[in-house]
This record gives structure tokens, sequence and C-alpha cells, in this order.
């Protein structure tokens, strides 16, 4: 992965007039925006959102002054342009596909759909948990970045990643138990 | 501090944002009580999945966003364009002023041929002066201000139009001088960057050319839409999840 401070200075020649440092920033940044924008809103949109992310930016471009690190800054966008999504009504209210498969009991023997499962878990989140976990566990900010990007103290951060973990454990633990029991009783 | 207070700390500690006198803290605690140790695996092991967690990368959007580039130069453009009109717009409007002020100065100087007759010689000619002064204002105005210049526009397209057209009688008929119907230049180049500043596409802080296309202003409308429950009879399917509480919130 490219560091942040190559990061930052495309950002900052792109600013500029640089189109080829702008095409370097957008490839370099792309996957963790639409990472990020699948968890807040869904990954069905996640492609569109992630294109109005970037247009949003490079028109901000000029203004980046690179006070922050410019991921942080793209993030930031990124998550407002999440929050205008939701506000704008064009989003459905969001339900948790878990239903279907989720109580078939080979599920929790499985790596990759154990994997699934926890992402479908971590979007059972509430908003500002999730937000707060994906920024910090999945796109590796500190806390202080996070903050930055979701417009809160570094406490609030803090609190929020552990009560995801809290559900999430919690979550986990649950199916976890229903799954023994299941997988207990068709044995049998 | 109780339990949870302690699994906030150790959550920062997984994330290595823990101080040490909490580090320690959590330590002598996680010595003492099972079921803050059992948690903290727990905790360690669903955090190391979903760190590992791949998702498949999305389409490359660089050549596409990199497409809808040349608005920003087109923006841009505009925006030149805009700071010309209204630079010079700037000029014409102070010009304005010095000549309504030199106007008013001639006039205390002695006696002018303007328009001839015993009516011109007195007040008219400081009424007109006062009106030179007033448009070359009024421009100047325009020119600080990026608000559109719509209230101006009626105004001046009247003074404009009635200008116009005495000036072409007065010409023909020889009762005024070309130098003076020179000066009438600047109110007319003032004039037309107004009425150029007044257009939608070109209007300073007004919406963009092409409207507002930043937001998509469609909305799927889902038949089998379910209503939220409004009361929930049965406890949520999961205790301790984040799920009914998002889904009343949503």
């Amino acid at each position: 992965m490219t560091d942040d401070a190559q990061i930052t200075a495309w950002a900052l020649a792109a600013g500029r007039g640089d189109r080829d440092a702008a095409s370097r920033f957008i490839r370099a940044t792309q996957q963790q925006v639409r990472r990020f924008l699948a968890v807040l809103i869904s990954p069905a949109e996640a492609d569109d959102l992630t294109q109005e992310t970037f247009l949003r930016a490079v028109r901000a471009l000029p203004s980046f002054a690179g006070r922050s690190s410019a991921r942080t800054w793209l993030l930031t966008i990124a998550r407002r342009t999440a929050v205008d999504h939701v506000r704008a009504g064009t989003s459905r209210p969001r339900t948790v596909p878990m239903s279907d498969r989720y109580d078939s009991p080979d599920l929790a023997r499985d790596g990759f759909d154990r994997q699934v499962v926890l992402e479908r878990l971590i979007a059972g989140l509430p908003a500002e948990r999730r937000e707060a976990f994906v920024a910090t566990q999945v796109l590796g900010l500190s806390y202080a970045e996070a903050a930055e990007v979701c417009g809160c103290p570094v406490g609030t951060i803090r609190s929020r990643v552990a009560r995801a973990r809290e559900d999430l454990v919690a979550a986990v633990d649950s199916r976890d138990r229903r799954a023994e029991r299941r997988g207990g009783s068709t044995a049998g | 501090m109780g339990c949870e207070q302690w699994r906030e700390v150790l959550s920062a500690q997984l994330d290595g944002e823990e101080s040490p006198e909490e580090r320690a803290g959590a330590d002598r605690h996680l010595a003492g009580c099972g079921d803050c140790r059992e948690w903290f695996d727990r905790a360690a092991s669903v955090t190391r999945r979903a760190r590992l967690s791949v998702s498949a990368p999305g389409p490359d959007l660089t050549g596409v966003i990199l497409d809808a580039l040349p608005t920003r130069a087109r923006r841009s453009r505009r925006a030149r364009l805009l700071l010309t009109l209204r630079a010079t717009l700037g000029l014409v409007g102070a010009i304005q002023v010095v000549l309504g002020l030199a106007q008013v100065g001639r006039a205390a100087a002695g006696p002018h041929l303007h328009a001839g007759g015993p009516l011109a010689s007195g007040h008219l000619w400081h009424e007109a002066a006062a009106w030179n002064v007033a448009v070359g204002a009024g421009f100047l105005f325009v020119a600080a201000r990026r608000t559109p210049p719509t209230g101006l526009l009626p105004m001046l397209s009247a003074f404009v139009a009635t200008l116009v057209l005495l000036s072409v009688n007065d010409l023909v008929t020889g009762r005024v001088d070309t130098t003076r119907l020179v000066s009438h230049a600047f109110l007319l180049l003032g004039y037309a960057i107004v009425v150029a500043m007044s257009r939608p596409g070109l209007r300073p802080g007004g919406p963009t050319p092409r409207g507002v296309e930043d937001e998509p202003r469609w909305r799927i409308h889902v038949e089998d839409e379910v209503p939220a429950p409004g009361l929930r009879l049965l406890p949520p399917p999961h205790p301790g999840t984040a799920r009914h509480r998002d889904r009343t919130a949503a």
C-alpha cells in the first residue's frame, strides 16, 4: 500500500492541476473509499458513491492545504457524501440481509462463510459504531484520524469502537451457541 | 471501575491506543476477572477476523472520474471570465464616477455648451452629473458584490434605452458634440457587462450552469417495501446485537 505522505503529495500536486498526480491519487485511494462506503451505505451503491466522492474531492482539491493527511481528508468527504445520500432519501432504509442463509448450521464451520457472517454482523451494527469500527479496524486509521473523519472527539471513537466490539462478541457468541445446538440436534 | 469500563480500555489496548497506566490497570483487572479474560480473547479474535476480511476490489474508476474533470476546467474558465468581467466593470464604474464628478467641477468652473438653451446650464447639468455618479456607483457595487445584479438591470435598461434614443435624435439634429457621445461608451460597456453577469450561467454565487446534477434525483419506489413495525412484541432475535436498534433508527 502507498503511504500517507505520498498520497498527500499527489493530492497537493493534483490540486495545482497535475492530471497525472490526480489519477495516481484516485488509483491509490479508491478501494479504501469504496470499502468505507460499502460499509456505511451498502455494497450495491458503493461504486456510485465512490464516484461521487471523488468528483467532490477533485473539485475541492485546489483548496486542500495538506493540514491533515489526504487520506483522512478524502474519507471525511466520503463520509459526508454518505450522510448526504441518506439525507436525500435516495437510499432505502437499511435492512440487514441476514435471514436466508444465516440459520444454516454449516456456516459456522466454514472459514469463508464465517467471514461472510462477520461482515454481516458488522453491517448490523448501529451506524455510529459501524463507522468507528470500520475506520479503525478495516481501514486502519488511528483513533485521532478516525475522530477527524467522523467529526467527533477521540474519546467518542474509543468508546464507539469498544461498544462495537462488545456487540460483535455478543453476536458471534449467540450465533455459535445456536449453531452448536442445532448441529447437535441434527447430528443426533 | 466496572467491567464495562475495563472493556473499553481493553478495546483500546487491542488498537494500541491505551496509556501505560491503563494497561497496568487492565492487566491487574484481567488477573482477577475471568469474564473479562474470556471477553478479551473473543474480542481479539473478532478483531483479527475483521481486519483480515478482504473485499474483492471494485472496478477502477480513475478513468471515469478523470473524464468528468473537464467540468472542472470549464468551471475555472468560467471563474476567470467572471473575474475579468468584474474587474472591467469595476474600472468602468470608477471612470463613470470620475466623469460625473468632473462634470460637476466643469459646471462650477464656467459655462458649458452641452445642450444649449437656458435650462441646461443650471440644475439640469448637475442632475445629469448626479446620474453619472449614481450609475458609476451602481457598477462598482455590482463589481464588488458577489450577488447577481438583477435589481440594477431594469433601471439600467431603461436608462440606456432612453439615452440611446435621445442621443441618436440629438446627433441627427446636431445638438451634441461627438466627444460627449464617446463618454457614453463606458456606460454601454458597463451595461453590457451587467447584462452578461445576470445570465444564470455567469451569475456570481448562483447555480452552476448544469443545474443540480451533483445529487442523484431519482429514487426507487419498491412496491413491497415493508413498513417498519411500530411495536415490537417479541424480543430482538439476537440479544445484545445492534440490529434491533439499527432497524428502528433507520
